[in-house]
């Protein structure tokens, strides 16, 4: 990857982080795993940049890159270097804590099996398409209806979110 | 189905994201980690195995150095390499074992976990613990840098901070601080709260370790939640004493009869349940040192300063209505009075609270470490609004453990260093 390229990816990254950690964040529930894994989908896009560039939708490879270091993170040990600028262990608030509500919405979606949250995340946080999470997750339209209908029935027996998800 | 009917649930989800935190440098991250993966992957996949090795073996030892190799008897020096770039990597280290002296970094070129008591013992390691590699899911090494970092340098690591998280919720912390000071920490592991030292190199500063077991989480959860009303005391109301009726008189001599009490400490922001406190003790200190409550002269440095004399009569400190609002007065922190400081060290998750009774005599509360996330998060909160809006919201000048709510109530190191003292203290004393 040249200069020119890094430069591109830089603006890629820049523009795109935050969208990724916040799926992320979709897929695993932390904030600091979301960014971890976000950083590490986003390494693997520069890594294959010349291939994402030319590519039709490097928005969905990232997406893709980034849903499966979430599988495969949860089966293998991670290690992760991170610089930072700022000592690890200053007072902070608690950056996962959330109100009872959205706790609650949390917590529902972490009790999804992975491949049925990924599906709610990408169809109704990202907005895809059936045919584009399809794409992203690399199955067929017709897994990703029958993976919508049975994430939509398991978050539907939650009391609490009865009313919020579609029938 | 899904193309409609689903705005509700997409607002659900929206509404979990906002408030997420600041995001980084992504080009800078990402950048940097892009090279040193293309590096590692071209100078040697052995780092890759040693790491894996080091994991796999990492039973009481985990070392982390800066990038080049350690010059004999040592860590290679925090600046690294003349470029500046720093990697990492981790080194076995024989297991220090258990009523063995305290070995020093200084001469050793590994830099092991363990925790030593005040007289230079070891008295825990995380072999000790039953710590072994399958109970470790993730470690994360963070280099602190003086500057911000660029993609691939960080040319003054200031400090390293290693996380590791186990299997079955068991969690130990360490972090390494960049100031100078005794490292001193506390070690919480299934049930038994150990004071502990860990050596840093290549960095000497402070450092901070904390496991957390399931089982002591679940106790801790258990005890809060319950409050115990048999064995604990309902917490009463702090009043609120005007200035001119202020106790000027020193706990060292408490009138009548000794009382044995428990401390409580009782937080009541706006917004948010009353959480009973674990009881805690109490120790005074003064720049001569520290004294229970009895009057029994003591050496700060003892661990066991609480085990002795009387303890103070249960009072409950009411932080006043949202504290943290913006504009928040530290001044509504009193204890007897005399305005409190709250130091949370959010590495262990100890919390302190100190007040000064006259200009060299302190007093300090601890309380165990080992917090939940939940009753840590609204400590942490509690603690932020304390600080004066807009100032101090940090460290003092000498210590970065101790933070002061109160313009011009400076904690100088022998403070803190009793403050810490006593949480370890304490620490030893209870036992869930």
């Amino acid at each position: 990857v040249d200069d020119a390229a890094s430069a591109r990816f830089a603006v890629f990254a820049a523009s795109r982080g935050p969208r990724l950690r916040r799926l992320a964040f979709m897929l695993v529930g932390d904030w600091v795993e979301a960014q971890d894994l976000t950083q590490t989908a986003l390494t693997r896009v520069f890594l294959a940049w010349g291939r994402v560039e030319s590519a039709d939708d490097p928005d969905a490879y990232a997406r893709r890159v980034l849903i499966n270091a979430a599988r495969s993170g949860r089966r293998r040990r991670r290690v992760t270097h991170v610089l930072t600028s700022r000592p690890p262990d200053r007072p902070v608030a608690d950056p996962n804590e959330l109100g009872p509500d959205r706790e609650r919405v949390r917590r529902a979606l972490l009790g999804l099996p992975p491949r049925q949250r990924a599906v709610i995340a990408l169809r109704f946080f990202e907005d895809l398409t059936e045919p584009a999470t399809a794409a992203v997750l690399g199955v067929s339209v017709g897994t990703v209806k029958s993976q919508t209908a049975k994430a939509l029935a398991t978050l539907r027996r939650d009391p609490a979110l009865s009313e919020e998800v579609p029938r | 189905m899904t193309e409609r009917g689903g705005s509700a649930l997409r607002e659900l989800l929206q509404e979990l994201v906002e408030g997420e935190p600041a995001s980084p440098d992504w080009p800078a991250l990402v950048l940097g980690n892009a090279a040193r993966l293309r590096r590692r992957r071209m100078v040697a996949q052995g780092v890759g195995v040693l790491l894996v090795v080091a994991l796999a073996t990492a039973v009481g030892a985990l070392v982390f150095t800066s990038g080049q190799t350690p010059a004999p008897g040592g860590v290679a020096a925090p600046s690294g390499r003349d470029d500046g770039a720093v990697t990492f990597r981790r080194v076995v280290s024989s297991t220090v074992r258990v009523g063995q002296p305290c070995p020093t970094p200084v001469d050793d070129p590994t830099v092991p976990i363990f925790a030593c008591d005040v007289n230079g013992t070891v008295v825990y390691s995380l072999e000790a613990a039953g710590v072994t590699v399958a109970d470790m899911r993730d470690s994360t090494i963070t280099a602190v840098c003086r500057q911000p970092p660029t993609a691939l340098t960080c040319p003054d690591v200031v400090g390293y901070a290693v996380t590791i998280t186990f299997r079955d919720d068991a969690l130990l912390r360490l972090s390494t601080q960049t100031q100078g000071g005794t490292a001193r920490t506390a070690i919480v592991a299934d049930g038994r709260v150990l004071a502990a030292r860990v050596n840093t190199q290549p960095v000497s500063g402070t450092a901070e370790v904390q496991v957390l077991t399931r089982r002591r989480a679940e106790r801790l959860r258990d005890l809060i939640r319950s409050n115990r009303p048999s064995e604990y005391p309902t917490p009463t109301a702090f009043p609120s004493t005007p200035p001119s009726e202020r106790p000027t008189s020193s706990v060292n001599t408490p009138a009548g009869p000794p009382r044995v009490g428990k401390l409580y400490l009782t937080y009541l922001p706006t917004g948010y349940t009353a959480i009973p406190a674990a009881p805690t003790e109490h120790v005074v200190c003064s720049t001569r040192g520290c004294q229970s409550p009895s009057a029994v002269p003591t050496e700060s440095t003892a661990g066991s300063v609480l085990l002795q004399g009387t303890r103070l009569p249960p009072i409950a400190i009411n932080l006043g209505p949202g504290p943290y609002a913006p504009g928040a007065r530290p001044e509504q922190v009193r204890i007897h009075g005399h305005p409190a400081v709250l130091s949370v060290d959010s590495g262990s998750g100890a919390i302190m609270l100190s007040w000064r009774y006259d200009r060299d005599t302190y007093a300090f509360v601890g309380m165990d470490g080992a917090l939940t996330a939940e009753r840590q998060a609204v400590v942490l909160r509690v603690a932020k609004g304390l600080l004066p809006h807009g100032a101090s919201a940090g460290p003092t000048p000498t210590n970065r453990y101790c933070m002061y709510a109160t313009p011009g109530t400076n904690m100088d190191d022998d403070a803190c260093f009793a403050t810490q003292t006593a949480v370890d203290a304490y620490a030893r004393a209870v036992e869930y």
